[in-house]
């Protein structure tokens, strides 16, 4: 009201009776211009309420189509750590090239026939041009096949395919090599994000953590075991951007990202580093064709280093060979031999068929049992249990197993493990052969009683030196940090300690292994050499294992080295397998901080504060 | 009456008067939407400038990655092994050049 008063004051600005103001107001007009303008406010708000209530969904999905974008965010495959916490295997970024051969096809031809067809003449300029680019001319495809170190005429190959809209040119490309390809403005290429697997450590580690496939899942070793816990979950979310792509909302969450966990292993690199090396020098020297150890901490179970040899390097996959990639330590089964003479000697006194005093007469160093014959190498005589262990004589050995049923010395190697699993948790673990039978010829139960008719994996060996060392209490052994379990009492303490003490003689002088001394330490062990079986009976190559403990005086560590198949003439465990025991010991102890028990120590004393 | 034209404000002042309560109303309704306006933008800005901080944690997370594994590659045990017994000509104490030092 206000502004039409206004306005007719204005008209009737020379007018100076306020009379003849209202003379020139006219109804007529007044009605035309309400109706006009409330007209034009029903059409501008029927309109809104068209687009705004009626069909709103029409104009929102026009804008959605223009901000709306999904993203996501991806999530790497995590660490793999050692027990301190050093990386043994990362996962970083890396691309994927690929091409649409369509897309290609739009803009190149490769033969001079179709290039010439693809000419087309500018009516008005009457000038001739190619729609399409002669593929070999161009210099960009040369280097892409370069950068991505492919032959130009596989590219070529792969581009040609008729009805191909995918294809991968090159994986696990870095950042750099993704940069340059797509400085190369080639329509059709294009990067994919991925993950790259690497293992700094190489060989070293390479049969226990396995591998992982191009699109990150793992395909052996722990990473297949835990590849679950491994492997993360990309999320994505729909997200609303601005003209300059700028996130501006947050919309909706399309899936959680779940971040993957880090595994930390109990393995110490160190000790690893340390045992791989050595178990590899000692596999050339004595050209060997395999080999692995374990060493173990006896109080709980946890594997501080697991090595085998042959290995690869996992961060070059043309040296990916089935036999490499194995890890022999689980997986690998072989006759004991020797080294399970403790164990009977364990079980003789579990089941008070002999004490430790007890003095067995082995001459004349051979006997024969159902018609066969069981040998020492010389004659030894009349020998305690220790020197019986020490001279690792078949024939004294013999004579106690004979006394016991062949049960009960079944249920002590079980007892120890043996065909049992190790509870380590991996795929691909064997669990050796125990057989269990009612009928026993004395002559099986003889052989048994030194290491011939069981396998075992050399974990398992570990294992059973572990659980003697720490008084009979059987650990399940772990691998992965934080898994450990109760221990079980299995043998005596007295009697396993009592059987510890016994194999100190084998690294002192006229034991069968002099090598295997670890200066400082006193050690307990046994050798093992057995040959290997094959089909029809055993043939001439031999398994050479060592088991030992150290220190003596307060157990603290058990280590298992086999060496399968040592040519030459110093084929004998002491010679083959204990310096690797003595070497690998040694640095253990030294790295953990072992307090020595040699007893000859330079002492000095500081005064804590 | 000659002076009519010349009360059109206080007029329109009455007029306003008289209605006071729907003009502040109006007025606050005007606030409230350029409030509005303002804070919608803010909070633009921060999801903005929060999506970029992300972007630049992952891009940091990933540069963490690759120094990890130059670290570890630089830091392997059997290359520190061999640092040190060749250019460095370290080796490992024996027990006759060590000393046992108990903390008591």
């Amino acid at each position: 009201m206000n502004r039409k008063r206004t306005t007719t004051r204005a008209k009737a600005g020379s007018q100076t009776r306020k009379k003849k103001i209202y003379l020139t107001y006219s109804s007529g007009r007044y009605i035309f211009v309400a109706a006009t303008i409330t007209m034009i406010a029903i059409a501008l708000i029927s309109r809104l309420a068209f687009i705004q209530v009626l069909e709103p969904e029409y104009l929102s999905n026009e804008a959605d189509k223009r901000s709306l974008r999904v993203t996501s965010s991806v999530a790497h495959r995590g660490n793999i750590e050692d027990r301190n916490g050093e990386e043994l295997a990362i996962s970083v970024p890396a691309y994927a090239i690929w091409v649409d051969p369509k897309e290609v096809k739009k803009h190149f031809v490769f033969t001079r026939e179709e290039w010439a067809d693809s000419v087309v003449v500018n009516p008005k300029t009457g000038l001739e041009r190619h729609t399409k680019k002669y593929f070999y001319e161009s210099k960009k495809w040369p280097a892409l096949a370069e950068v991505l170190d492919i032959k130009i005429e596989d590219l070529a190959k792969a581009i040609q395919k008729p009805n191909s809209r995918f294809a991968y040119l090159r994986r696990q490309v870095n950042d750099p090599v993704v940069q340059y390809v797509k400085q190369l403005r080639l329509s059709g290429i294009a990067s994919q994000l991925e993950s790259h697997r690497f293992y700094p450590t190489g060989e070293i580690n390479a049969n226990i953590l396995g591998l992982t496939d191009l699109d990150a899942q793992g395909i052996e070793g722990i990473e297949k075991s835990y590849n679950d816990y491994l492997e993360g979950q990309t999320g994505k979310k729909r997200v609303r951007k601005d003209r300059l792509g700028n996130v501006i909302d947050n919309v909706e969450v399309l899936r959680e990202k779940k971040l993957a966990g880090n595994l930390q292993l109990t393995i110490d690199q160190r000790i690893q580093a340390v045992a791989y090396s050595e178990l590899k020098r000692a596999i050339k020297i004595n050209n060997a064709t395999s080999g692995s150890i374990v060493v173990i901490d006896i109080h709980n179970g946890e594997i501080y280093a697991m090595a085998n040899y042959p290995s690869f390097n996992p961060n070059d996959r043309n040296q990916y060979q089935a036999y490499k990639l194995r890890n022999r330590a689980i997986t690998d089964t072989f006759e004991p031999g020797s080294t399970v003479k403790p164990l009977v000697v364990a079980s003789a006194l579990m089941n008070k068929k002999t004490n430790v005093d007890e003095v067995i007469d082995t001459s004349p160093g051979w006997m024969n049992i159902g018609g066969r014959r069981v040998r020492d190498g010389h004659n030894y005589g009349k020998m305690d249990l220790a020197k019986i262990l020490k001279k690792s004589s078949n024939v004294g050995v013999s004579k106690l197993a004979l006394r016991l049923k062949p049960e009960q010395l079944q249920q002590t190697f079980a007892d120890f493990g043996f065909g049992n699993d190790t509870g380590i948790g991996l795929i691909g673990e064997s669990v050796g052969r125990l057989p269990i039978r009612h009928r026993w010829s004395d002559f099986e139960l003889a052989t048994m009683s030194f290491g011939y008719g069981i396998t075992t994996t050399t974990l398992q060996l570990a294992k059973a030196y572990a659980t003697l060392a720490s008084g009979g209490i059987e650990y399940p052994v772990s691998i992965i940090k934080g898994t450990k379990q109760p221990g079980e009492q299995v043998i005596p303490k007295n009697i396993a300690l009592e059987v510890v003490a016994m194999m100190e003689g084998v690294s002192k002088p006229g034991g069968t292994a002099k090598k295997a001394k670890v200066e400082g330490y006193r050690i307990a062990g046994k050798t093992g050499t057995s040959r290997k079986a094959e089909a029809g009976g055993y043939g001439d190559d031999y398994v050479a294992v060592f088991a030992g403990i150290a220190p003596a005086s307060r157990p603290r560590f058990a280590i298992a080295v086999m060496i399968n198949e040592p040519q030459g003439d110093r084929y004998y465990a002491g010679d083959v397998a204990a310096p690797v025991f003595s070497e690998v010991m040694k640095s253990t102890l030294l790295l953990t901080h072992v307090l020595p028990d040699g007893g000859d120590e330079s002492y000095t004393y500081l005064e804590a504060k | 009456m000659v002076d009519y034209r010349d009360n059109l404000l206080l007029l329109i002042l009455a007029d306003l008067r008289q209605n006071a309560i729907l003009v502040i109303l109006g007025i606050v309704i005007l606030i409230s939407a350029l409030y509005n306006i303002y804070i919608t933008h803010e909070t633009r800005e921060l999801v903005t400038k929060k999506e970029s901080l992300s972007q630049q944690k992952d891009n940091l997370m990933i540069e963490w990655r690759n120094l990890l594994i130059e670290e570890h590659t630089l830091d392997e045990h059997s290359r520190i092994r061999s640092v040190a017994g060749n250019q460095l000509s370290m080796s490992q104490p024996t027990k006759k050049n060590s000393v046992l030092v108990e903390i008591r």
